[in-house]
């Protein structure tokens, strides 16, 4: 029977995971490096952790079914985010709601300005969903540009001006609260 | 000096974020559909990466559910067992049924997959759903147990499957259907059960009343009349830091066979919208849900058992569903849980919270 390496084990039963630790290693590990980036991917995208957890597991199942399609395994991080960005989209495509602020709010972390992180998250979760998108993958995941246009499916220059605008209406938010 | 600004609120953000969950209950309906769709494609998948030597489950994905040939059924005292084999007879599933249910305690019911192929088997997404039918109509529907990973079961070998546990809370006599789930489904036949009758019906007030004071503190200000009526009124958080948070409060009670179900129910702010509360509150919690208005709201239930003598309110507290509107959050709403016989402030109880099912009372003032 193949097992699960010990670290993963360890993490799961930290972790309180209803999983089965002589589970097939390969999506084990999968799930425990990659779910729970996707997952923080597409609350960043979203605002909305209900929601985020339905997009991440729908993606995360998605990206798992085109494993063995995928020429190069180590490819499998970007190919989750991929679909991740593809699943925030599609929902609200079909929502029709993309420029509808969501989200449901999150603790301030201790020693951050409350007000501000909450005036600043709600401002990221205020702009169209593009913008927001391209903003996340700058600066959440630390994409270069030409990687979040093919994420995005368009072109580097169009990833630099959607940034460029969304830091805008951040920057004006921001200067308001700042007074 | 904004880049920064921006990395580091994205990073704060992403830090409040838990795990992944492998809940599947979590799951919404589009993605519960895309677990049956993505079967096929997956058990390729893990042929590819888990090499030689072992035998595969073939996946029956869109075949719906199957028709079991043949059934036997059986159990030790107390129970019945009710079994079906499956993924092309290499599989068989089992779940043992009490056949007396208690009220206000869980089912009960357990499923198992056994190796029945004489190779090691591949099993991938391994979970059971039930449905509980009352006489009149469906009491709880077709909901599935937390997912496993894909698990490798050696022949003759047997393994549990998680299957959704829910609080009964329904007269008998009830019919229970297990759905065994793996690459396909499989319906075993119902199982009729009874549930006990614990003894005489409680007075309605009384229960009200009683199942009240099993929650005490935090809807001193906000107790719903001695009718089960609503009443307008305040939440007192634990924390006294924290502000109260306007709510209405009503309690309904249904007479069931020997006991009365109190479904508390609280809407908050006071002056939300009027709003009907769904059989399950994750029919409307989910974005795109039937939440009315367009502010923020938040939806609490908690149902207790109340029987002549006792108070049952195990596994049955915190549903809620709640929808914050971004923009207008700057007000500190409580945001508390119930743990270990008392209320609790959540983090740092900022307008919103954490609500993953845990939080049950969170909502930004407007």
């Amino acid at each position: 029977m193949q097992q699960i390496g010990a670290s993963v084990h360890h993490e799961l039963v930290e972790r309180g995971e209803t999983v089965e630790v002589s589970a097939d290693g390969r999506m084990a590990e999968l799930f425990l490096r990659h779910g729970h980036e996707a997952k923080r991917l597409a609350y960043l995208m979203t605002g909305n952790m209900a929601l985020a957890e339905d997009l991440a597991q729908d993606a995360f199942l998605r990206a798992c079914g085109r494993l063995a399609h995928l020429r190069d395994p180590d490819k499998f991080p970007a190919y989750l985010r991929k679909t991740v960005v593809n699943s925030v989209r599609m929902h609200y495509r079909r929502h029709a709601s993309s420029d509808l602020p969501l989200g449901e709010g999150v603790a301030a972390a201790p020693g951050a300005d409350p007000d501000a992180m909450m005036d600043m998250r709600a401002a990221l979760l205020n702009l169209p969903q593009r913008q927001r998108a391209a903003i996340v993958l700058r600066y959440y995941a630390d994409l270069p540009d030409d990687e979040s246009a093919d994420i995005l499916r368009c072109r580097r220059a169009t990833v630099r001006s959607l940034i460029a605008r969304g830091m805008e209406t951040l920057r004006e938010e921001m200067s308001i609260h700042d007074g | 000096m904004m880049d920064e600004r921006t990395r580091e609120m994205l990073r704060r953000m992403a830090a409040d974020v838990p795990p992944l969950s492998t809940d599947a209950a979590m799951l919404t309906r589009r993605a519960r559909r895309r677990v049956a769709r993505t079967m096929v494609s997956m058990v390729v998948a893990f042929a590819v990466v888990a090499g030689g030597g072992i035998v595969l489950a073939r996946s029956g994905a869109g075949r719906g559910i199957i028709t079991p040939t043949p059934v036997s059924s059986g159990g030790s005292k107390g129970f019945k067992e009710v079994s079906a084999p499956f993924a092309d007879q290499r599989l068989r599933c089992v779940a043992r049924i009490p056949t007396v249910l208690q009220p206000g305690r869980p089912t009960g019911v357990t499923v198992r997959f056994e190796n029945v192929s004489g190779e090691t088997v591949s099993v991938v997404l391994p979970k059971g759903s039930l449905d509980i039918a009352g006489h009149t109509g469906p009491a709880f529907g077709f909901r599935s147990g937390p997912m496993r990973l894909p698990t490798m079961l050696a022949a003759g070998d047997s393994m549990l499957v998680p299957i959704a546990n829910p609080t009964v809370r329904w007269s008998g006599p009830l019919d229970l259907t297990v759905r065994c789930e793996s690459g396909e489904v499989v319906a075993l036949p119902s199982v009729r059960v009874e549930v006990a009758v614990p003894g005489p019906n409680p007075d309605r007030a009384d229960a009200i009343r009683r199942a009240l004071s099993a929650r005490p503190g935090l809807l001193d200000r906000c107790m719903p009349n001695a009718d089960g009526s609503a009443r307008a009124g305040a939440l007192t958080p634990p924390d006294p830091s924290l502000p109260p948070l306007t709510a209405r409060c009503a309690a309904v009670v249904t007479d069931e066979k020997g006991f009365a179900v109190v479904d508390v129910q609280i809407v908050a702010p006071a002056d939300a919208p009027t709003v009907e509360f769904a059989d399950d509150l994750n029919q409307i919690a989910f974005p795109g849900g039937d939440l009315p208005g367009d502010g923020s709201i938040a939806l609490v239930r908690w149902r207790i058992i109340v029987t002549a003598d006792a108070v049952i309110d195990d596994g049955i507290c915190c549903e809620a569903a709640e929808r914050t509107v971004a923009g207008a959050i700057h007000t500190l709403a409580p945001s508390v849980f119930w743990e270990d016989g008392r209320w609790k402030a959540a983090g740092e109880a900022a307008c919103g919270g954490i609500s993953n099912g845990f939080t049950w009372i969170s909502v930004c003032s407007r």
